[in-house]
């Protein structure tokens, strides 16, 4: 059946349309710009006015930061990906085994260890800094990378988006594949994972994002300039006053990039999954 | 609340277990924050053992261990840091020295978080202030006075350094650093081809400079005849922007004085605020939101080219070089308010200091590296790209040859003292920067009465912090 268009609903759906698309370019003009500013020949960069259109594409300035060795650009990636990717994989287990049994289960002291970890949200992370660094020196994980995955490797909101997910299920499947003769560890992994898959996959890309952005944590627990994740090194000129506004942009290109490419590809489920667990129940 | 409840899918009882139980946490975590020194607590531990001197430079071969020393000024200084290095490893082949590159804007937490946990450097240069909190706070650096007196390489060091300079690092009878470098923050760039066009000449007084500032200026869209910092807080912010200006006006000591008691009422300080708010509200020379300029704002605008005159100092002559302006600049040391003006145009140090960790694993190794850093040798070398000195020993004529902006150097100088010191300096500091920031944001203002406003409530706070 085809929807007749009168003139007042094409004149709303051109607003509409024209409001967001406006809207959409003023939110991925500051990101272009960055990008673009990083690619403008070294001369350009410092001219009067916005410059949107640079006179030709230069690389200069990226081959510039891959080839000093005070600053090993490459090395902070594989950092960042190596803290990133293992306090997300920690996390996210930790997550789940927690958020299953509190959801699910009748635990003895499930509301209070629930509570607790609601609980975690609400203390600044600063408090606890001095604390983190004295029980990672303690099991002389200072300077690795073990120490700066565990303590970012604990994330209530994390639990909350799976634990939100999984209570909404219902709870006749689980008593139907106990009835089948399944154990807890059999309901887990067969059931209620799979079906959670959204809010996992969801929570993990926020885990992920949340450990690749962090700065405070690495940069109190490395204690050589080659464990440095790329979210502090690309800092480091910038607040020394010494960087070129170009050096500090392509820095910011190299930490951003990644992660918006993997948003962008992925923010359907990430959005899916988060509003599942919060509206449903 | 209802919000809360339906997020967290608890009921109100529950709500209150946990707003109960965050309030149990938040006090335990208070308490046990206890071992965060507070920012103006005074020294209660005992200063940490002391570590006995070392052997002569000529047993550094038989030297072992490492050192970490951290680099607060980032990338850029690696490789002359590196080059000292490397001569140290041909003298000490042994010692593994690593320098850990820094934020100089999170630095002040590590040295918290590290001499806290025995994860600090064992050597740091680093500004006054900051490595002074870190001592006031945690005693976290060697006592070198003991060395001075058994190491005559050492206290042949400490003779060459210049007069006065070992004071801000001298705590009674305890010597907890050395100075590293004393650096000019009161240098101005003058844009030498918006100068000439309008055929003016460098200023010897603040007249000079506002008429020179405006014709610069005059027809250029986006152009900042001077380029000020307005910001409130510490760092600078419009508090260190009068700070230079009260110095060059020949006011010794504008914030706080030996005894750490405000000293900002006097007719010449008024006087100094009066002339900031001329420059915002009257003769607007200044950018019209310098009220939220701090050195991103300031950076970036002389980044583009926008500043007829600013403020540098000799480290930012290379990187300006590099900014829109290119080389079109010459640099002047800040004039006096007035060409009668009896008192010297003062120049405002930035005193950096060196200090190694008062526990630290192979203290042989770190001392002779601190000796080394600190030698007429490493000191040449380090001195072009810091562009600070402290040793007066240096080959300042041959030194200077290569760059004509540094000739100021070939002036006589007469440096105030750096303050920063002093426990109460950041407080008194951060509230007059309050004040002025609001007095550049509102034209309504009165010099008269900020000044006055300030000057009350640093007494308040004086008074507070134990001052008589």
């Amino acid at each position: 059946m085809r929807h007749k268009l009168t003139l007042s609903t094409v004149l709303s759906k051109t607003a509409v349309y024209g409001i967001l698309t406006i809207a959409a370019l003023l939110m991925a003009f500051p990101f272009y710009w960055m990008v673009i500013t990083t690619l403008k020949p070294a001369n350009e960069v410092y001219t009067m006015g916005i410059g949107l259109i640079p006179s030709r594409l230069s690389l200069d300035m990226y081959r510039m930061l891959l080839s000093r060795p005070q600053m090993p650009v490459g090395r902070f990636f594989i950092n960042s990906v190596v803290i990133s990717l293992g306090s997300t994989v920690i996390t996210v287990i930790t997550a789940v085994l927690a958020a299953y049994p509190l959801s699910r289960r009748k635990v003895p002291g499930g509301r209070l260890v629930y509570l607790l970890i609601i609980a975690t949200m609400m203390v600044p992370g600063d408090v606890v800094m001095i604390g983190i660094v004295l029980l990672c020196n303690a099991l002389k994980m200072i300077n690795t990378y073990q120490g700066m995955i565990l303590p970012l490797a604990v994330n209530a909101v994390i639990f909350l988006v799976i634990h939100n997910y999984t209570l909404q299920l219902p709870k006749e499947i689980d008593e139907a594949a106990l009835v089948d003769g399944a154990n807890m560890w059999q309901v887990l992994r067969h059931i209620i994972i799979p079906l959670s898959l959204p809010a996992i996959f969801s929570a993990a890309l926020l885990s992920f994002l949340c450990s690749w952005q962090s700065f405070t944590i690495p940069y109190l627990l490395a204690q050589s300039t080659k464990m440095y994740p790329l979210s502090v090194a690309a800092l480091l000129p910038e607040s020394t006053l010494f960087a070129t506004m170009q050096e500090t942009l392509s820095l910011a290109t190299i930490l951003t990039l990644p992660t918006l490419i993997v948003f962008v590809l992925t923010q359907r489920w990430v959005f899916g999954g988060i509003t599942m667990g919060a509206v449903k129940g | 609340m209802v919000f809360v409840r339906r997020a967290l899918r608890i009921s109100r009882r529950q709500l209150f277990e946990l707003v109960s139980l965050v309030v149990v946490i938040a006090l335990l975590t208070a308490c046990g924050a206890g071992s965060t020194p507070s920012p103006t607590a005074q020294p209660t531990s005992k200063p940490a053992t002391q570590i006995a001197p070392t052997e002569s430079t000529a047993s550094l071969a038989k030297l072992t261990g490492k050192v970490t020393a951290w680099n607060v000024f980032g990338p850029t200084y690696s490789p002359v840091l590196d080059a000292i290095t490397a001569e140290f490893k041909k003298k000490a082949p042994n010692v593994e020295v690593e320098w850990v590159i820094q934020d100089p804007s999170q630095v002040s937490t590590k040295y918290v978080t590290g001499y806290s946990t025995g994860t600090g450097p064992d050597i740091t240069i680093d500004e006054l202030s900051r490595i002074a909190y870190a001592e006031a706070q945690l005693h976290a650096f060697a006592d070198l006075a003991p060395y001075m007196k058994s190491d005559p390489e050492m206290a042949e060091l400490v003779s060459v350094l210049a007069p006065g300079s070992l004071d801000s690092f001298t705590s009674g009878e305890r010597i907890w650093a050395l100075p590293e470098g004393i650096g000019l923050f009161t240098l101005l760039f003058v844009r030498t081809d918006w100068m000439d066009a309008v055929g003016g000449k460098l200023p010897t007084d603040w007249e000079e400079m506002t008429a020179l500032a405006k014709a610069m200026t005059k027809g250029k869209e986006g152009a900042c005849g001077y380029c000020i910092f307005g910001a409130p807080g510490t760092v600078n912010s419009s508090g260190v922007q009068y700070l230079y200006m009260a110095q060059a006006a020949g006011i010794e000591y504008p914030i706080i004085d030996r005894d750490g008691k405000p000293t900002f009422n006097t007719p010449r300080a008024i006087e100094v605020a009066k002339w900031m708010y001329r420059w915002q509200h009257t003769d607007k020379i200044t950018a019209p939101d310098s009220a939220s300029w701090s050195h991103k704002e300031f950076y970036a605008a002389v980044q583009a080219g926008r500043c007829a005159i600013g403020r540098l100092g000799p480290w930012n002559i290379s990187t300006f070089e590099s900014s829109a302006m290119g080389k079109n600049f010459t640099v002047i040391t800040y004039p006096p308010m007035t060409k009668d003006q009896k008192e010297p145009a003062y120049q405002t140090p930035g005193i950096t200091g060196i200090a190694m960790q008062a526990k630290p694993k192979y203290p042989d190794a770190v001392y002779a590296f601190l000796k080394h850093i600190m030698s007429l040798e490493s000191q040449t070398t380090l001195y072009p790209t810091f562009q600070d000195w402290v040793r007066t020993d240096m080959d300042f004529t041959t030194l200077m040859a290569g760059n004509p902006r540094l000739l100021y150097f070939s002036k006589p100088q007469t440096f105030a003292p750096d303050m920063a010191y002093q426990g109460n300096y950041g407080s008194i500091l951060e509230i007059i920067s309050r004040h002025l920031n609001g007095m550049l944001a509102d034209a309504n203002s009165d010099p008269e009465k900020v000044m006055a406003a300030a000057y009350e409530e640093a007494m308040a706070k004086y008074k507070e912090l134990g001052g008589q």
